[in-house]
């Protein structure tokens, strides 16, 4: 769906929002009554709308914000805005980091420790970076 | 990883939460996400982008949590962003 729009295997609904999505990124300022009449007829709400604009919206300023101050792209985070949600999550990543010191350091002990912290990060949600 | 454009916000000596953070990272053997520099540099006014960004990508919404993530993938996608 990234790739292509036109042909991705979603619902019209959704392709109406992705094209809004597109046209907000693409050409925002003619953007007009039409464009949101569009969308509310493929029944998205007003709240739906709102929320979708102020998600892409700030995802446009962390955009701009890595790419002018050379923040490196780290492709193996995936798109969960995985550093970002490090920031937010605030302490919860702390004891996170903690964790993962104390897995580090008892997988180099011994075989048990390995399968547990393996399980931790599948389901801590956060994929793997590489190399 | 390539260092920064702005070397002085990147090795900017952090505050806590993130200096703890920045520690038990390295500790760990976990590369710093560059991003928690410019989080860390003025977390004075970065802690409110920071509640920002949860409740617009946590918050109670019609659109679910992963929904929202698309949209942000889409348009970073779309700003030939990799992030």
């Amino acid at each position: 769906m990234l790739n292509d729009l036109d042909s991705a295997p979603i619902s019209e609904k959704d392709r109406t929002l992705y094209a809004f999505i597109r046209k907000m990124v693409r050409q925002s300022t003619s953007i007009g009554h039409e464009d949101l009449d569009v969308a509310r007829k493929a029944g998205w709400s007003d709240e739906a709308l709102y929320d979708a604009i102020t998600v892409c919206s700030l995802f446009q300023f962390y955009n701009n914000w890595i790419d002018a101050t050379g923040v490196a792209d780290m492709p193996a985070l995936g798109y969960e805005m995985s550093g970002h949600r490090l920031a937010t999550e605030g302490y919860a990543s702390e004891r996170r980091a903690a964790s993962a010191a104390k897995s580090a350091r008892s997988k180099r002990s011994k075989k048990p420790a390995r399968a547990k912290s393996a399980k931790k990060s599948t389901t801590s949600g956060r994929p793997k970076r590489s190399k | 990883m390539k260092p920064m454009f702005l070397p002085k916000v990147e090795n900017h000596d952090a505050a806590d939460p993130h200096a703890t953070m920045f520690r038990q990272m390295r500790s760990a053997g976990v590369p710093i996400p560059q991003i928690l520099h410019l989080f860390a540099f003025k977390p004075e006014r970065t802690q409110h982008l920071s509640l920002f960004t949860q409740g617009v990508m946590r918050g109670p919404s019609p659109l679910p949590p992963w929904q929202r993530e698309l949209i942000a993938a889409f348009t970073s996608k779309l700003n030939q962003c990799l992030f």
